[in-house]
């Protein structure tokens, strides 16, 4: 056995454990726990049977490559979902990052679109991958400006709003002292 | 009539400057508006009892200006006149505002250093990114402006409805001319001598002026390719008022 197929089958067993520990403490979605299950098992399966692999697909940068953005998209959408369901994002930002996802998963599943963007291009698919990723992150990042922006403005509104209505009950708290005598100007 | 003054960290000059201010402008009414200082400026307002807007978190002078305007705009108050915090704009020289305001032409009337004789005129680096300024703003306005960075400004109640709705957040002071100019107002300069501010530092670095000049620049360029907002526009407002 190889040190490849020895990781591979290690890491499938960490996972296949850590799905079937959060399966039985109810610590997520059992579908999720059999989901990542499965992946594990697979792992395992193919560190002993190397042919398994030549199964999915020719052994290729190609097909390695639409294994690593299949698992990346998996990561993404897990962890979107998962965040939308403990609702600590809101669903207009959880919009874009399961675009995200949803993508990746796209590009690894559908690869005659890939190479048809390859024979479009010319360049090669490793290339064009991080090219889409980077482009999505760049206009992610757009959004989060814009974002951001509109949240300051609306803080500033909300800075001055409080302002004002300190201003007003301290008016109203102090009763007004009779006026000072004013200085004489020189 | 109110003076708004915008303050930050100004525990030192603070004092002195309400003083001068009830000395020369007997009968007006004070706003100063504490951008979230870090020093004794709270507590000195406090003891001062003059009305006074402690802002919760740090806008930046425009942000803190917009809450004065908007303040003067619902007491009522029919002129507003804006003083800088650290003392650079004395109450005396608020004289030639006036009078230009009261030949009832103008929505805004401005203080500019270089009209008046003497006084303060700030370092020659500044001074040198001011007059670029000057030549950019005066191009954009259709309008002769000498002095585009002064916060010397007498205001009447049309223009702080405008800017109680609307007014750029940082180093506004340019801009807002810009913006002013193209909603229909009209404004027009005074002579007025300046001081060196009195105690503490400035908020803006010596190589700042380079990056604030450049800022405004883009920010005014930006102005021109927005839409004119017709809500705001002088008429529509006039009418309101």
């Amino acid at each position: 056995m190889t040190l490849p197929q020895s990781a591979a089958v290690l890491t499938g067993c960490l996972i296949v454990a850590l799905s079937a520990y959060c399966f039985l403490q109810w610590r997520t979605r059992r579908f999720q726990a059999l989901f990542w299950a499965a992946i594990g098992a697979a792992m395992v399966y193919a560190g002993f049977r190397p042919a398994f692999i030549e199964w999915l697909g020719p052994d290729s940068l190609e097909l390695r490559l639409r294994l690593i953005v299949a698992l990346l998209s998996f990561i993404v959408l897990t962890i979107t979902l998962e965040t939308i369901r403990i609702a600590r994002l809101q669903e207009r930002y959880a919009f874009l990052w399961l675009l995200a996802g949803l993508l990746l998963l796209g590009g690894a599943l559908l690869p005659d679109l890939a190479r048809a963007l390859v024979a479009t291009t010319g360049l090669s698919y490793g290339v064009i991958v991080l090219v889409i990723i980077f482009t999505f992150l760049l206009l992610m990042l757009f959004h989060f400006s814009v974002a951001l922006s509109r949240t300051q403005f609306k803080l500033a509104q909300l800075t001055r709003e409080l302002a004002l209505a300190e201003e007003r009950l301290r008016r109203l708290e102090t009763p007004r002292p009779p006026a000072p005598a004013l200085p004489k100007p020189e | 009539m109110i003076v708004l003054i915008p303050v930050f960290n100004e525990e030192a000059n603070i004092g002195p400057l309400l003083a001068e201010v009830r000395a020369h402008c007997p009968g007006t009414a004070i706003c100063v508006i504490n951008d979230c200082s870090q020093d004794g400026t709270a507590r000195v307002l406090k003891a001062a009892g003059c009305a006074h807007l402690n802002l919760p978190c740090n806008l930046g002078v425009g942000g803190a200006m917009q809450a004065g305007f908007r303040y003067a705009y619902e007491q009522g108050y029919a002129y507003a006149l804006r003083l800088d915090g650290d003392g650079q704009h004395p109450p005396a020289e608020c004289a030639a505002l006036f009078a230009r305001m009261a030949q009832g032409d103008v929505d805004l009337v401005l203080g500019s250093r270089f009209l008046a004789a003497g006084g303060y005129t700030s370092t020659r680096m500044r001074q040198f990114g001011i007059a670029g300024l000057a030549a950019f703003l005066s191009y954009v306005c259709r309008q002769r402006i000498t002095d585009p960075t002064s916060g010397f400004q007498l205001v009447n109640r049309a223009v702080m409805y405008y800017f109680a709705h609307q007014y750029p957040a940082e180093y506004p002071e340019p801009e807002s001319l810009a913006l002013l100019s193209r909603q229909g107002y009209r404004f027009a300069e005074a002579p007025a001598r300046f001081r060196e501010r009195q105690t503490g530092k400035s908020s803006i670095r010596r190589w700042g002026t380079l990056f604030f000049m450049f800022k405004v620049c883009v920010a005014l360029f930006v102005d021109r390719c927005r839409a004119v907002d017709p809500r705001f526009n002088r008429h529509a407002v006039e009418a309101r008022l």
